[in-house]
């Protein structure tokens, strides 16, 4: 029994993939990497963050993580409206992100303000939305340290922790412009069910969930004083 | 279903769901507790503080506001001050727009001002009038003995010639999805039975909770047999075994019409154990949404129904083909399946020519704002909007018409000189706007449309379930900064950004809401010149 | 407006962080990991999962927080020798001294002190210790024989040095009284095993639990000891797979359950009687892999007559129709996978016990194939391959057994050297001879018996009693603080080796630290010892000592460091440039001489020790999530003793309303050996008239109190059952802790 197959253009190239496979996947197999702040390949996709749109000629941008490849598709991930969306979800998700994220500063590793960076984006025009950490900070666990400022809701910690290790214990709290992970019953995180697997801090993306033990650690850069 | 119903119960019989009341439901059902906080945060309906002994829910929404909303809450905010028994809630809208200004008094009792409220406080609940629609035309039955008849005698008849015959009718009425999306009822019934997989499920939308939107709270509460039986016959046509009613928690009047009309249904035997036939089951149950107009987009609605937090899916798949339980669904709204059995009855071209220009069959529209006259009307589709505000009475007091919104919060308000514009899908879109849920909000000069429309951006970013970055950020970042502008404090550079945040709003939000959450704004701008001005950053100022 | 700082991401990338692809050094499921290394300051940064065959990227609370151990400041640097005027030989710190009311203060946290322990050492060279560890051992070799010494390897070395140190046992030493703690965990698994399947190893891996259409789950705990695999098992549960499980002590797991059966303790084999009698009753069993695959059925079946549901049920204490529902679950018509623990193993029955559950696993002609198979979880990351590798006393590497004449003159010629026929003894036969003095010299490397073996006071005594103790390690050990020589050996994050898992997955752990101040390779140590006891033992590389071990085997043909690769693979492996190999094994036929399982019928048996009015509590011990073993590594580690800083005797609340003991309060646990203080934790999860307490806190621990008896097969100690008393303190003595 041979598979269904479908086959599509993605930024030009032909490509053909069994039914169901993703634009996002399809893509990577070309070796187009379509930017993305709440996918990972070891995760279900949800499409929260919708930075991995692209145009497939519908009414409205499609993200890709989620969506079907069609026979006869003809995607486009690097179009001028393309990237002009992107880049206003960038400024949405900056506008309420800390100056300094736990993440950046310890291994250099925080990927919206590394995206940021990719597109130039060096300004937001949106009105700043973290002074004062209005979302709070939990430092109750002795191994993470949450910055609830700097979550952008992307629901990787969610995944890897009811989904990869089933320990049930992350959920979004709350609704709309409200929301917020939550831990069981919306406890602090080291008075929990956590068991400090540590994978919602190994998958996070942001300064939100990072590794209390590097902030210690003082990283200077080399060649600094 | 089944977890979401017992915290329901838990909230009505406590008053409010306390950390020992999830632990304790936790370790009885076995469900994590994130589960559970996930969905006690996610759904107005629950409580995390024990509550007041008395609730009263107070309308924000724009009808409500141009009746003097605000001034009302103020009113009931001053006038008991000093009960502590007493809590006043700002709410969204609670569909009864007629009757604008409204609170509800304990989730139980209407009242348009302070003396109504404190009658109910006090015990004595005035009359909830019932609401009947205006030249309601479409129900082909002359007496109650008759009901249920249309589909006796489709059950009587060859069912496989009786279900190809249905979907034949539906597509020759033109008959589209009334509660806004407007997808052709016939395709989507094709589409469902032709899908593989089962049982097939079946599923009314009853949540209708857009502002200005009350016509399915009339059609449930004075015709609801025509409801049921269209979902009796839908429910035939795919072959389910169920029907579930998702009716918005506010609408307990409606709730009991409902109610007793199941059992009148089970009586007439086209419900229960041998409703589609002898050893054919189908039954139908209501369930009482946990509140949040989100629940109103059919995959959030799924979602609930299958205890989540009513986030919308990601489309494709659609539910037809992937619904309740990754199983093929029917779902439509309750105005779309009362008009079934006068179709199935009186023949699709029948429905058809029942609109006027070239528009096909009836609507009903829920006229309110501005009009001498609110309520609900059932006239053809393709009339004008002009003529829908004349059988409303006109425009209230005698005013002159400034704009008007056809369809609901997410339609765009369209100026006065669009009065002859038919209420149909393509006219309106035409026009630039949407036919919507026939949400009809008139508006009469003198009122500041800037105003209005940034009260309805501000009820979408108030009824973001949150799940997608453009819509959970865009929208509150939009309405603080129209909120500002509507002080007098305007950021440089405004329309531009509120146009492209609106512009990324509809290409990368998951579901309608975040779509079109900011297009009344950018409507006004775009159609309101004098709205647009106010907008720009004066050099002066 | 806002602004976006600059990106730190290069300078970053300048400091230098290197990801080193290695292991996790704790248990058994073997989870791949890169250590994130900042070389400029020779650190560990932090750790993150790799797409391993056993995690897939996920990781426990122990492998992702739990590396710093090895960057301790108390880490040994130098070789140690004890001075002269400490002797005669006694312990030195106060926890283990095991003073009654001594004057002391105890000290938060459980590490040996140093201050007590050092003052006893000078410091030394390697040649002067080496020489001097050679002369001793040699000395008392010629004078008393080969039998007069011992070895301990480790289960947390790896293959290679677990294969140089039995090697060095055996031909340097001249005896094969050589253990590891195998003997402390799954000894009496593997002797049913090996009886009963012909191999000691699994037939299946964790993860294809999710192509079964139940499991069986007794006497394990996942959650807190595999939790890696307690993921695999969680979503196939999700997934449809019906779990039952059988603990007394309620593990998580059993949230995800069909079927929890919470058995009286020590009545399994009365409880797997019991399902195999509705099996066959039922006629759930598979005839025909009966017939063709298996011998002795006859007898299981007349055995398990006996044991109808209502007589189990009365027995073990739970519910007939949850007994015939867990039967009815594990019958022939499903695919099933069989997991047990040291619930199953650590009693006096354990060979027994494992004897029944490869029965039930047989009978039902679940073995051999997808979604189907005996798992025995193993404990330490490298438990499987140190037997492998022959660090046993009755075989050498491959199971080959030393008494067998022909195996013997295969590796008298492999070594090149006489060796003896005489198996040797055990890990508690050994702590016997110590006190016996029929023992006279030890070497222990990687292991701490003293906190490890059961019976403390004993152990303490054999440790005192020996002429000679050598021991090689990373911390000042309990044990090393009855050493004549303590050598420094090298951390898991030091050395280069292979480790097999508890799915027989052959994996590449790669050095990611400098060893710290003049601490060896132990591989390095091993063969130091070997040269100067005559057994000299020259390798270039240790993939040649892997490839010397892989030649004496049959399991591990075609293996080598290269062919393992970034990622292993399982053996047997008949072709590792296309294969991963093999996962499931015994399709076809079982690796005894007639290729069938043998089927041991086992009757139900008292406990060794019993319960009365004196000593009413029946103690389990065991493993918590954030610990390891004896506690010298996860004691080190910052984040998992900050997470889970002391001891507990877990209590049921009713048992301990009854005792008068409330939540948090301090209790004297007593068995008829010694006793304990500490923290009670009143749980619903234990079962009235059971109490548990974690093995790995050394100022009150659990093996004060556990009774030594052995399974006679498997020689593995009772510690899932002694006889106890309970009772509350109003304040805490002096120091709470052990005492005679």
């Amino acid at each position: 029994m041979s598979e269904e197959t479908v086959n599509l253009t993605i930024d030009g190239q032909s490509i053909e993939v069994p039914a169901g496979t993703t634009i996002w996947d399809a893509a990577r197999e070309l070796g187009i990497d379509i930017p993305v702040l709440c996918h990972s390949p070891r995760m279900r996709p949800v499409g929260v963050c919708r930075m991995c749109v692209v145009d497939v000629g519908a009414r409205n941008l499609q993200a890709s993580c989620v969506r079907p490849c069609e026979d006869g598709m003809d995607v486009d991930t690097r179009s001028e409206k393309v990237e002009k969306h992107r880049r206003m979800l960038l400024e949405m998700l900056l506008a309420d992100y800390p100056e300094d994220s736990a993440r950046d500063a310890a291994t250099g590793d925080d990927e919206l303000l590394n995206m940021a960076r990719d597109y130039g984006i060096t300004e937001v025009r949106l009105r700043d939305g973290a002074a004062g950490r209005p979302a709070g900070v939990d430092l109750s666990s002795p191994v993470i340290a949450v910055d609830h400022q700097a979550c952008i809701l992307c629901d990787r910690c969610v995944r890897g922790c009811n989904e990869l290790q089933h320990n049930d214990v992350i959920t979004r709290s709350g609704k709309g412009y409200g929301t917020r992970i939550a831990f069981d019953l919306d406890t602090a995180m080291g008075e929990s069910t956590c068991v400090s697997c540590g994978e919602c801090m190994a998958v996070c993306p942001t300064g939100a969930l990072t590794n209390r033990a590097l902030a210690d650690l003082k990283l200077e850069p080399l060649g600094s004083d | 279903m089944k977890l979401l119903q017992t915290m329901l119960a838990l909230q009505e019989r406590e008053g409010w769901l306390s950390d020992e009341t999830l632990g304790r439901l936790a370790r009885e059902t076995g469900e994590p507790l994130y589960r559970l906080e996930g969905l006690r945060s996610f759904y107005p309906v629950f409580q995390e503080q024990p509550g007041a002994k008395h609730v009263i829910e107070v309308c924000r929404d724009v009808v409500c506001r141009m009746q003097g909303a605000p001034a009302f809450r103020e009113e009931l905010l001053r006038e008991l001050r000093d009960d502590p028994d007493v809590e006043v809630r700002e709410v969204s809208c609670l569909g009864r727009c007629e009757q604008a200004p409204v609170a509800v008094v304990d989730h139980h009792h209407d009242a348009s001002n302070a003396t109504e409220v404190k009658l109910a406080l006090s015990g004595h609940p005035g009359q909830n009038g019932v609401m009947q629609a205006h030249d309601a035309a479409t129900d082909p039955y002359a007496s109650a003995e008759d009901h249920y008849g249309v589909f006796r005698g489709l059950r009587d008849g060859d069912p496989d010639a009786g279900r190809d015959s249905v979907i034949d009718q539906l597509k020759a009425s033109g008959l589209r999805g009334m509660g806004g999306a407007g997808f052709p009822t016939g395709m989507k019934w094709a589409f469902t039975r032709g899908a593989k997989g089962g049982p097939k499920q079946l599923v009314c939308n009853a949540d209708e909770s857009e502002p200005g939107t009350f016509k399915d709270r009339c059609l449930m509460e004075t015709l609801p047999h025509l409801m049921i039986e269209g979902m009796i016959i839908g429910g035939w046509v795919i072959n389910a075994e169920r029907g579930i009613v998702y009716l918005r928690h506010e609408y307990g009047a409606a709730a009991d019409a409902l109610r007793r009309e199941l059992v009148r249904a089970r009586e007439f035997g086209v419900l229960g154990p041998d409703a589609f036939g002898p050893g054919k089951p189908f039954d139908m149950e209501i369930f009482i949404s946990p509140g949040g107009y989100i629940l109103g987009e059919e995959t959030a609605l799924l979602e609930a129904l299958e205890d989540k937090r009513g986030e919308p899916r990601n489309k494709p798949p659609f539910p037809t083909n992937f619904g309740l339980n990754g199983l093929p669904t029917l779902m439509n709204n309750v105005e779309t399946f009362a008009a079934v059995p006068m179709i199935v009855d009186k023949g699709g071209d029948w429905w058809k020519a029942q609109g006027v220009n070239d528009c096909p069959g009836l609507k009903y529209m829920a006229v309110s704002g501005d009009v001498s006259r609110p309520g609900v009307y059932c006239v053809p589709m393709g009339t004008t909007v002009a003529d829908l505000i004349q059988r409303a009475g006109g425009v209230a007091g005698g005013e002159k018409l400034l704009a008007f919104s056809p369809g609901g919060a997410s339609t765009r308000f369209l100026p006065a000189d669009k009065a002859d514009t038919p209420l149909d899908f393509d006219a309106l879109q035409k026009a630039g706007s949407s036919l919507g849920s026939g949400a009809f909000v008139a508006v009469a000069e003198g009122r500041d449309l800037l105003d209005l429309a940034t009260a309805q951006a501000r009820f979408f970013r108030n009824e973001s379930c949150g799940k997608c970055v453009p819509c959970r950020v865009g929208s509150n970042k939009a309405v603080a900064m129209l909120e500002d502008a509507l002080r007098g404090d305007i950021e440089a550079g405004l329309p531009d950004l509120l146009n492209e945040l609106d512009d990324t709003l509809a290409q990368t939000s998951i579901c309608g809401l975040g779509q079109v959450a900011l297009s009344p704004v950018t409507g006004v701008m775009e159609l309101f010149p004098e709205v647009a001005r106010r907008l720009e950053k004066r050099e002066d100022a | 407006m806002r602004k976006i700082p600059a990106s730190t991401g290069e300078q970053r990338k300048a400091v230098g962080f290197e990801g080193v692809d290695s292991l996790c050094p704790y248990c058994g499921v073997g989870c791949a990991l890169t250590y994130r290394v900042d070389s400029e300051h020779k650190r560990i940064l932090d750790v993150s999962g790799r797409d391993g065959a056993a995690n897939s990227g996920r990781l426990c609370v122990k492998g992702r927080y739990g590396f710093d151990y090895a960057m301790h400041a108390s880490r040994l640097t130098k070789p140690l020798i004890r001075r002269e005027d400490s002797y005669p030989k006694t312990a030195l710190s106060a926890d283990v001294l095991g003073e009654t009311g001594g004057k002391r203060k105890r000290k938060p946290g459980g590490k040996v002190n140093y201050e007590d322990v050092s003052q006893h050492f000078r410091e030394a060279s390697w040649d002067e210790a080496l020489e001097l560890v050679g002369r001793r051992l040699g000395e008392i070799r010629d004078t008393h024989g080969g039998d007069a010494l011992a070895g301990f390897g480790s289960a947390k070395g790896s293959n290679e040095e677990a294969y140089l140190f039995q090697k060095l046992i055996r031909t340097g030493f001249r005896t094969n009284n050589v253990d590891h703690c195998t003997r402390l965990c799954h000894a009496s698994s593997v002797a049913a095993l090996l009886e009963g399947v012909g191999s000691g190893a699994v037939t299946n891996v964790v993860r294809d639990i999710e192509n079964a259409d139940s499991a069986l789950l007794v006497g394990c705990n996942p959650t807190e000891n595999h939790p890696v695999a307690a993921t695999f098992i969680k979503e196939a549960a999700e997934k449809g797979t019906k779990l039952v499980i059988v603990n007394t002590r309620r593990p998580r797991l059993a949230d995800h359950a069909e079927v929890y059966l919470q058995i009286h303790p020590g009545t399994d084999v009365a409880l797997f009687n019991g399902i195999m009698h509705v099996l066959i009753k039922e006629d759930r069993i598979d005839h025909d892999f009966i017939a063709r695959r298996t011998e002795g059925f006859d007898e299981i079946r007349e055995t398990v007559q006996d044991y109808s549901p209502d007589v189990v049920a009365n027995l073990c204490g739970v519910d007939r129709d949850e007994l015939i529902k867990a039967a009815r679950l594990l019958g022939a018509d499903q695919r099933s996978m069989y997991f047990w623990g040291m619930g199953i193993s650590q009693h006096t029955h354990g060979t027994d016990n494992s004897r029944c559950i490869i029965a039930m696993a047989m009978i039902t002609g679940n073995v051999g194939k997808s979604g189907t198979g005996l798992h025995p979880l193993r404990g330490q990351n490298n438990v499987q391959g140190a037997s492998d590798a022959g660090l046993i006393p009755m075989v050498y590497p491959d199971y080959q057994p030393v008494n067998d004449p022909e195996i013997q003159k295969k590796f008298e010629e492999y070594w090149g050297c006489e060796l003896s026929p005489t198996p040797g003894l055990t890990v508690t036969e050994i702590m016997h001879g110590a006190l016996d003095g029929s023992i006279k010299g030890m070497y222990v490397q990687g292991e701490n018996p003293f906190v490890s073996d059961p019976d403390t006071n004993k152990v303490r005594e054999g440790l005192m009693a020996l002429d000679f103790l050598v021991v090689q390690d990373i911390f000042m050990t309990e044990t090393a603080e009855f050493a004549d020589v303590i050598l420094p050996g090298s951390s898991f994050m030091e050395k280069l080796g292979t480790y097999t898992n508890t799915d027989r997955r052959v994996q590449i752990g790669r050095p990611a630290l400098a060893l710290p101040g003049d601490a060896r390779q132990d591989l390095d140590i091993i063969c130091e010892i070997g040269r100067r006891m005559g057994a000299p033992m020259e390798y270039d590389s240790v993939a040649q000592v892997f490839d010397e071990f892989v030649g004496c085997t049959t399991e591990y043909q075609n293996l080598s460091h290269d062919a393992l690769g970034r990622n292993g693979k399982w053996y047997p492996c008949h072709d590792p440039v296309n294969s991963e190999g093999e996962r499931i094994v015994f399709a076809e036929r079982f690796p005894r001489p007639n290729g069938k399982a043998l089927l041991v019928a086992a009757r139900q048996s008292p406990p060794h020790e019993k319960t009365d009015t004196e000593y009413p509590l029946v103690l389990n011990t065991g493993r918590m999530l954030e610990h390891w073993h004896t506690g010298s590594m996860t004691r080190r580690s910052v984040a998992l003793d900050t997470i889970s800083p002391e001891a507990f005797v877990e209590l049921n609340p009713n048992d301990a309303a009854q005792l008068q003991i409330t939540d948090g309060q301090i209790v004297e646990v007593r068995s008829r050996r010694g006793s304990i203080q500490l923290k009670a934790q009143l749980m619903d999860r234990i079962a009235e008239g059971s109490v548990f307490i974690p093995m790995h806190f050394r100022e009150a621990s659990a093996n004060v109190l556990t009774d030594p008896a052995v399974d006679p097969q498997g020689k593995i100690p009772s510690f899932k059952y002694s006889a106890v008393s309970v009772k509350p303190l109003a304040e805490p003595t002096a120091r709470a802790g052990g005492s005679n």
